[in-house]
C-alpha cells in the first residue's frame, strides 16, 4: 500500500495534511494516535470510503478512487464501531457479506462454521445481534472481515471489547496471517498489543506523521530512560505530562 | 415524587421528541425545536382559534341557523374529552411504532435516579405538551360557541374532563410501552419466527383497529350513539367523560357527577397501573432473540438463477429488515388499513375499488417500503460501502424487496376484487396485472426518491427519508402513477370496447416500463453519487 501526500479536511480541520506512507506485503503496521488524529480517515481512504482532498493511495496497485469494487474485494476491514444490522442472526450476517463477496454456498459454510466455532459463538449463531454483547459484535465484525480470505486487513481498533482469550486469538491470526502474505494495518490505543505485534509503528498527531520505524527506530528518537513505546509515544504527541492533569481531576 | 426532577425528564424528552422530527434547516419543523416555541405555537393557536369561534358565533347567534347549529355545537362539547383522548392515543402510538427497539434499552434515563412514577409523570407530560396543540385548539375552538349557545358549563365540564383524558391516554400509552417491551421479550425467547409473525400481525392489527377507530365515518356512528341515547357507551371507560357532560346538558347532574368522578378515577388508576407497569416489566436490556435452533446450512433460492448473490443477498436481508423491525409494521399496516378504511365508507365497493382503489393500496405501500429501504440501512450502510458491490446489483437488490411485497398486497387486493366484490375475471386479470407493473414501477421510483433523499439517522426514531423528500415523494409517484395508468383508466371509464381496453392496458404498461426503465437509471446514477463517500 502506498499513501502520497494525501490530505483530507472536514470543514475547516485537516483530519489528514500532506500523509506519506507505504506499506509492504506480510506487514503488521501499527497505526497509533491520539483521539482525532486522523488514523480512521486514513483508513477509510485506503478503502476507498472516503475520498481524499489532496493526494494519492494504491492498495495491492488499485487506486481505491478509481476502483473501489477491486480494492474492496481484497480488503477486510473492521471499523471503529462495528454498525451491524441488528435484526439478523450472527449467521445471517456472516451470510450476508459472504454473499456481498461472491463466495460459493459450500465454502461459505465452511468459514461460517469456522469462524463461528473460532470465537466461541455456535451457541449464539441463530440469536439476533441486538442482543449480542460489544465483545460477541466484534467477533462477528472480525469473522466477516477474515470471511473473504483478504489480501490486507485493516482492522480499527479492532481488539476492542474482546476477552483476553479472543484477543489472543485475534492477535495470533494477525500475525498468522501477514506470514502467510497478508498486509495489516492496525489501529489501536493499547501500545503493549501494538508494541508486540507491529513490526513498524507509524504516529499520527494532528493528521500528519510525526515518527515512523521499527520499535528499535522509534526507541532511538526517545528521549531519557524510558523507552518503553508509551512513553515515546507520549513524548512524541507532547503528552508526557499527565501528572497535573491527574492532580487536577483527583482534587477535590 | 420530585416535581423538579420530573420537569427536567419532561424537557428532556420532549427535546428528545422535537429535534427527532426535525429534520433539515430550512423546514418549517426546524424551527420548532425549542420547547418555548411550541409554548408560542399553542398561545398563537389559542388566539388564532379563538378569535375566529367568537366571530362566527356572534356572526351566527340570533340567526335563524342558530337552532341548527346549537345540536352540532352540543355534540362537538360534548364529544371533545374523547376525541382529545383519542387523537393523542393514536399519535403516540404511531411514536411508539415508528422507534427504533434497540435505542430503548439504552436510554439514559434508565440509568439515572428516576423512579418510575417520576418517568411516567414525566412521560405523560412531554407527550401532553408535544400535542398540546390539539386541545388547545380544540377547546379554543368551541370556547366562544358554547359560551354564546349557554353552554359554558358544559364546555368547563369538557375542558377539565379532557385533562383527565390525556392522562387516560398517555398512562395508557405508557403501559402499552412496557406491557409490549416485556411481550416481545419473554415471547421472542420461546420462538423466534412465530414470534415476529405474531407481533407482525398484532402490530398490524392495532394499527388497523386505531385507524379504523378514529376514520370519520366511525366517529359520526359513535357520535349518534353517545348524543342521542348514551345508553350503550356507559360501560366505555373512555367515553365515561363524554357521558359526563351530555348528562349536565340533559340536567342530569348526578348522573354528570358520577361519570366525571368516573373519568378521574379511570384516570387515576390507569396512572398508577401505568407507574406499576413501568417499575415491573420494563427490561432495561435487550432480550436475546433466538430465530432459529437449526444448524447453518446455505440454501438455494427460488430467484438464484434471476438474480445474482448479491443482489439475492440484499434483498434477503432487507425482507428480514421488514419483517422484524418494530418500526417498519407501520409499513405492513398500510394495505390493511386503506382497506379497512374503505370498507368502512359509505358506499364501499363496486367498480370504484378495483379501479382506484386497488391501485391505490398497491402503489403506495411499495413506494414507502422502497423509499424506507435505503434510509432503514442506518449507519450499517457502511456494511454496503465496505464491501464490494456494483451500483446495479446494488439498486436492482434495493428494489426486489418493494416489488416482492407490492406483489403480495396486489394479490391480496385482487383476490378480495374477485371474490368480494365480484368483479368479471376479464377485468381482474387485466388489473391486476397492471398493479403488478405499478408495484414495479413504484419500487424503482421510490429506490430512486429514497436515493436522492435519504435519512440514516436512527434514534430516538428512524426517519428513513429526508422532510423535503417526504414531501414530495408522493406527488411524484401520484403523477407517475396517474400519468402511466391513464389509458386504462380512461379505457375502462368510459367502457369502451374490448379492443380499445386491451390498448389502453398495453399502452399503460408501456409507460410502466419507460418510467420504470428511467427511474432504474436515474437510482443507479444517484446510487454512485451517494456511495461515492460515506455521508456519515
Amino acid at each position: 500500500m502506498t499513501v502520497e501526500r494525501v490530505s483530507k479536511s472536514y470543514a475547516t480541520i485537516w483530519a489528514l495534511n500532506g500523509v506519506n506512507t507505504s506499506v509492504g506485503k506480510g506487514e503488521i503496521r501499527g497505526l497509533l494516535g491520539a483521539n482525532g488524529s486522523g488514523k480512521s480517515t486514513l483508513m477509510k481512504i485506503l478503502l476507498g470510503l472516503v475520498r481524499p482532498d489532496n493526494g494519492r493511495v494504491t492498495v495491492l496497485g488499485t487506486d481505491p478512487v478509481v476502483d473501489p469494487i477491486n480494492v474492496r474485494q481484497n480488503v477486510g476491514y473492521v471499523p471503529e464501531t462495528p454498525r451491524l444490522y441488528d435484526f439478523l442472526t450472527g449467521v445471517e450476517y456472516l451470510d450476508f457479506v459472504a454473499d456481498l463477496h461472491g463466495i460459493p454456498a459450500e465454502t461459505k459454510k465452511q468459514r461460517i462454521n469456522e469462524y463461528l466455532s473460532a470465537f466461541e459463538l455456535q451457541a449464539q449463531s441463530n440469536d439476533l445481534l441486538s442482543g449480542y454483547s460489544l465483545g460477541m459484535r466484534q467477533k462477528i465484525a472480525i469473522s466477516a472481515a477474515l470471511i473473504h480470505r483478504p489480501q490486507v486487513l485493516i482492522l480499527d481498533e479492532a481488539l476492542n471489547g474482546l476477552d483476553p482469550k479472543t484477543a489472543k486469538i485475534v492477535k495470533d491470526t494477525l500475525v498468522k496471517l501477514a506470514s502467510s502474505g497478508v498486509t495489516v494495518i492496525f489501529s489501536t490505543h493499547v501500545l503493549e498489543i501494538a508494541q508486540a505485534i507491529c513490526q513498524k509503528i507509524t504516529i499520527l498527531n494532528k493528521g500528519t506523521i510525526i515518527a515512523e520505524g521499527t520499535m528499535d527506530e522509534l526507541r532511538a528518537r526517545a528521549t531519557g530512560t524510558d523507552t518503553s513505546l508509551e512513553n515515546i509515544f507520549l513524548s512524541l504527541t507532547g503528552t508526557s505530562d499527565v501528572r497535573a492533569i491527574v492532580e487536577e481531576l483527583t482534587t477535590h | 415524587m420530585n416535581y423538579r426532577k420530573v420537569w427536567v425528564v419532561t424537557k428532556s424528552l420532549l427535546l428528545s421528541q422535537l429535534r427527532a422530527t426535525s429534520v433539515g434547516r430550512t423546514s418549517f419543523r426546524s424551527l420548532i425545536r425549542r420547547p418555548s416555541i411550541l409554548a408560542i405555537l399553542d398561545l398563537i393557536v389559542i388566539v388564532a382559534a379563538g378569535t375566529l369561534s367568537y366571530l362566527l358565533a356572534h356572526a351566527i347567534a340570533g340567526t335563524s341557523y342558530s337552532t341548527t347549529i346549537l345540536p352540532v355545537i352540543e355534540n362537538i362539547v360534548v364529544i371533545l374529552p374523547a376525541i382529545i383522548l383519542g387523537i393523542i392515543l393514536l399519535l403516540g402510538l404511531v411514536l411508539e411504532v415508528s422507534s427504533g427497539a434497540q435505542f430503548a434499552s439504552s436510554d439514559t434515563v434508565n440509568w439515572l435516579p428516576v423512579t418510575a412514577s417520576e418517568y411516567v409523570a414525566a412521560s405523560s407530560l412531554s407527550l401532553f405538551l408535544y400535542y398540546s396543540v390539539i386541545p388547545a385548539a380544540a377547546l379554543s375552538a368551541t370556547f366562544s360557541f358554547a359560551i354564546v349557545f349557554g353552554l359554558g358549563n358544559a364546555w368547563l365540564l369538557a375542558a377539565v374532563l379532557s385533562v383527565f383524558s390525556v392522562i387516560v391516554a398517555t398512562s395508557v400509552l405508557e403501559i402499552l410501552r412496557a406491557v409490549l417491551n416485556r411481550f416481545t421479550s419473554s415471547f421472542y425467547k420461546r420462538g423466534g419466527r412465530a414470534a415476529i409473525l405474531l407481533r407482525i400481525v398484532s402490530g398490524v392489527l392495532i394499527l388497523v383497529v386505531f385507524q379504523s377507530l378514529f376514520y370519520p365515518s366511525v366517529y359520526e356512528h359513535f357520535l349518534g350513539v353517545i348524543t342521542s341515547t348514551f345508553g350503550p357507551t356507559w360501560f366505555v371507560p373512555v367515553l365515561w367523560a363524554s357521558v359526563s357532560v351530555t348528562s349536565l346538558i340533559a340536567g342530569n347532574v348526578e348522573f354528570s357527577v358520577l361519570f366525571a368522578v368516573l373519568t378521574i378515577v379511570l384516570a387515576s388508576v390507569l396512572f398508577s397501573i401505568a407507574i406499576f407497569a413501568r417499575a415491573r416489566y420494563w427490561v432495561p436490556m435487550q432480550p436475546t432473540i433466538t430465530i432459529s435452533s437449526s444448524a447453518y446450512a446455505p440454501r438455494a433460492s427460488f430467484a438464484t438463477g434471476i438474480l445474482n448473490q448479491s443482489e439475492l443477498a440484499i434483498a434477503k436481508k432487507d425482507v428480514r429488515g421488514l419483517l422484524r423491525r418494530r418500526e417498519m409494521i407501520r409499513l405492513l399496516a398500510m394495505p390493511f388499513v386503506f382497506l379497512a378504511i374503505f370498507f368502512l365508507s359509505p358506499g364501499a365497493g363496486g367498480v370504484s375499488f378495483s379501479t382506484y382503489f386497488g391501485f391505490f393500496i398497491v402503489a403506495l405501500p411499495t413506494l414507502f417500503i422502497a423509499i424506507a429501504g435505503i434510509g432503514a440501512e442506518g449507519r450499517a450502510i457502511i456494511n454496503l460501502y465496505q464491501s464490494p458491490l456494483r451500483i446495479k446489483d446494488f439498486v436492482i437488490g434495493k428494489s426486489i424487496t418493494p416489488l416482492i411485497f407490492g406483489s403480495i398486497f396486489a394479490v391480496m387486493i385482487y383476490v378480495i376484487v374477485a371474490v368480494v366484490i365480484r368483479t368479471p375475471p376479464s377485468q381482474v386479470g387485466i388489473f391486476f396485472l397492471a398493479a403488478i407493473g405499478i408495484a414495479v414501477e413504484m419500487a424503482f421510483l421510490g429506490t430512486l426518491i429514497g436515493l436522492r433523499f435519504p435519512n440514516f439517522s436512527e434514534s430516538p426514531r428512524a426517519q428513513f427519508i429526508s422532510q423535503s423528500g417526504s414531501l414530495i415523494a408522493v406527488p411524484v409517484a401520484a403523477i407517475v402513477g396517474g400519468v402511466s395508468l391513464s389509458p386504462l383508466l380512461v379505457t375502462t371509464i368510459f367502457s369502451l370496447a374490448a379492443s380499445y381496453k386491451i390498448i389502453g392496458f398495453l399502452s399503460s404498461i408501456a409507460i410502466i416500463a419507460i418510467a420504470a426503465f428511467i427511474s432504474f437509471k436515474l437510482s443507479e446514477s444517484q446510487a454512485s453519487k451517494l456511495l461515492a463517500q460515506l455521508p456519515i
